[in-house]
């Protein structure tokens, strides 16, 4: 079985180097201050898909990431947990990039190369809009499932059992033809943890490089024009002092409100 | 200029709409005014005739049901065969549905169908002076931020978060009732079994749920947190999608879009970022208290009471000067 997994190199939340207010009077939003990572549903479905390799005689993933010079990063952890290949768009640009023209390119790598099963994360964790394989699903005319959080693999060569939570708590069971896209979710087999051999490896291996402006991607179709402070759904009231006196100062609130 | 063409779609799911889906009808008044837009639903389904019919009353907009066989398992793949004719048909200017992961499946297949953009996980809409253009609002870095969003005169789809655009009912003239009959095409997904929603019982009852979330640290710092809702009378532990994905807690005490929805008179939320899907699960508490050391933190526009802290100084203190206060009161 022949696999792409789509990796993103996100900014790292807990660095408090990372910006959460536009980075100039334009409303534009860059991080190249703070450190990236590997986005933690990538690392879920490059597990995925390295189970299924584990079932599936004469498995072969690449890893593809689109991104700065800094995002191969992820091809080189990605190397170091298993995968076989990796595959790095360079795209340069700043700001938050429409998941159109990051699907686009993904696609246009992806068209002439017969992959049986893409993979994408359930969503990127610094956009959060779950779109990039659906779209790549779209513009390479295969079905979609989102959100899967187990795969099995063994049933044949025809399709792929997907497991995913819906709406509300309730699971369901899919089957879904090959080839096919999928979005995984957390929750399945926990990513697995590369090791020093393989990373030291992983870092002499040749990546291969392609510009973003060589690959005939597609147009936008949408474009974030500013960033800014979320609304606050509820006027909240920070307690101030040491810790121990925001503790008395909280015990005393919920006694007042009868909460104790 | 035309009036604006928008097009609500909605699900049954055993004979049921989903609750949430009024807040299309309330986005579609947010997009256009009502004397400038022709709004329709489109119901897809089994035995989605009464629905159509609910629809229709209450919200005054014409229905389109599509009335499919029992044997046709609801599925993304088979929504968006049957729906890219008819769209292509009425070629709406912006496409409304609730963002679950049945219409992730296919928003992405009809927006390339329509060449229209799609916009996910939509918290609001408004429509810019003086080009009169929508612009899409949503939050991004774990609700940190939001990034409005523009399509430049295309057609939009837009999947919709529950819980941003509330809906009040109103007096209205029902509207007509169309009902459709579709070949049922081929579909390359299919629906193998649905397992009923696990929650636990606890959560429900809880007046007061503490709730743990990656900023726990370990498993062991679970305890502290136990000790936290001991203070409490009835009260029950839950955690985030993390928590529960990582084994420290068990996955029916996840709270969250795809876990319990709950609204207890009191929730603690410790070391929880506050990213939507966990808020689209609490926003019914009563009083919500936020503990966080990240004074950023997105969990704080959801909170009453902020203590921005370390939890592992924080919850020793806090679980004291609890238990200090009750022996005071014996
Ligand atoms: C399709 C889909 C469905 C989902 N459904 C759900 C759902 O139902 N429920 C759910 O919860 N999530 C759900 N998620 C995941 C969700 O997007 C978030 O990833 C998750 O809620 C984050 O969990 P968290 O807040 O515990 O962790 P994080 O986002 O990692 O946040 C940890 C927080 O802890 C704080 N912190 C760290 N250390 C400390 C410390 N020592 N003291 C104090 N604070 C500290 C940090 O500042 C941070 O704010 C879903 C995601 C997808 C894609
Ligand atoms: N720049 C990128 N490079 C590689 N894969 C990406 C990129 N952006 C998004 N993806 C993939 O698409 C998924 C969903 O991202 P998003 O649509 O941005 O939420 C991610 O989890 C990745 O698998």
């Amino acid at each position: 079985m022949k696999m792409l997994a789509c990796i993103k190199f996100v900014p790292d939340s807990d660095d408090a180097a990372l910006p959460v207010k536009p980075t100039n009077t334009a409303g534009a939003w860059d991080w190249e201050a703070a450190a990236g990572r590997m986005n933690r549903y990538d690392e879920y479905a490059l597990e995925a898909s390295l189970q299924l390799k584990a079932v599936r005689a004469a498995s072969r993933i690449d890893a593809l990431t689109v991104g700065a010079e800094r995002a191969q990063a992820v091809l080189r952890r990605a190397l170091g947990m298993g995968a076989d290949h990796g595959v790095h768009i360079v795209r340069t640009g700043q700001g938050l990039p429409s998941p159109f023209t990051i699907a686009g390119l993904i696609a246009a790598y992806a068209k002439a190369r017969d992959y049986d099963l893409i993979l994408c994360g359930a969503m990127s964790e610094d956009l959060m809009q779950g779109q990039v394989g659906p779209i790549v699903a779209g513009l390479l005319n295969r079905p979609c499932l989102t959100s899967v959080h187990a795969l099995d693999g063994s049933a044949g060569r025809a399709g792929l059992r997907c497991e995913r939570d819906a709406q509300g708590g309730r699971r369901e069971t899919l089957e879904i033809d090959l080839p096919a896209v999928v979005t995984v979710q957390s929750g399945g087999m926990p990513p697995r943890y590369p090791a020093l051999s393989k990373m030291l490896r992983a870092n002499q291996y040749p990546l291969e490089r392609i510009a973003a402006e060589a690959l005939h991607g597609i147009e936008a179709r949408q474009r974030v024009v500013a960033v800014g402070a979320p609304a606050k759904e509820r006027r909240v009231q920070f307690l101030d002092g040491s810790a121990d006196e925001k503790a008395h100062r909280l015990a005393a609130l919920l006694r007042a409100r009868g909460r104790i | 200029m035309a009036p604006a063409r928008i097009v609500l779609i909605a699900d049954v799911e055993e004979g049921r709409l989903d609750p949430a889906v009024w807040e299309l009808a309330a986005m579609a008044s947010a997009a256009a005014d009502e004397a400038d837009r022709d709004v329709r639903w489109m119901v897809l389904g089994h035995e989605a005739s009464s629905v159509g019919g609910q629809l229709a009353a209450k919200t005054g907009c014409a229905v389109t049901v599509v009335s499919l066989p029992p044997a046709a398992a609801p599925t993304g793949a088979l929504w968006s065969e049957i729906l890219r004719p008819i769209l292509d048909d009425w070629q709406p200017d912006l496409v409304g549905m609730l963002h679950t992961t049945r219409f992730q499946d296919c928003a992405a297949a009809l927006a390339l169908a329509l060449d229209a953009a799609w916009i996910a996980a939509v918290q609001g809409v408004y429509r810019q002076v003086p080009t009169n253009d929508l612009v899409f609002q949503r939050t991004v870095m774990g609700g940190r931020m939001t990034a409005e969003i523009e399509t430049g005169g295309r057609p939009a789809v837009i999947t919709v978060l529950p819980g941003y655009f509330p809906y009040e009912d109103r007096e209205t003239a029902p509207a007509a009732i169309e009902m459709r009959t579709v070949p049922l095409p081929a579909s390359r997904i299919r629906l193998v079994a649905v397992g009923a929603a696990d929650c636990e019982p606890a959560l429900k009852q809880a007046e007061t749920i503490v709730a743990a979330g990656r900023g726990i640290g370990s498993p062991e710092n679970l305890a502290l947190v136990e000790r936290l809702a001991a203070c409490f009378p009835r009260s029950a532990l839950a955690g985030s999608r993390i928590v529960c994905d990582a084994g420290w807690l068990a996955p029916n005490r996840q709270v969250g879009v795809t876990g319990a929805s709950v609204a207890p008179k009191l929730y603690i939320a410790c070391g929880i970022s506050g990213a939507h899907q966990h808020v689209g699960g609490m926003q019914g508490a009563e009083l919500v208290v936020a503990i966080n050391r990240d004074s950023r933190a997105a969990i704080f526009n959801h909170a009453d009471i902020g203590v921005v802290a370390d939890l592992e100084v924080f919850l020793p203190l806090l679980i004291e000067a609890l238990e200090k206060e009750e022996m005071a009161t014996d």
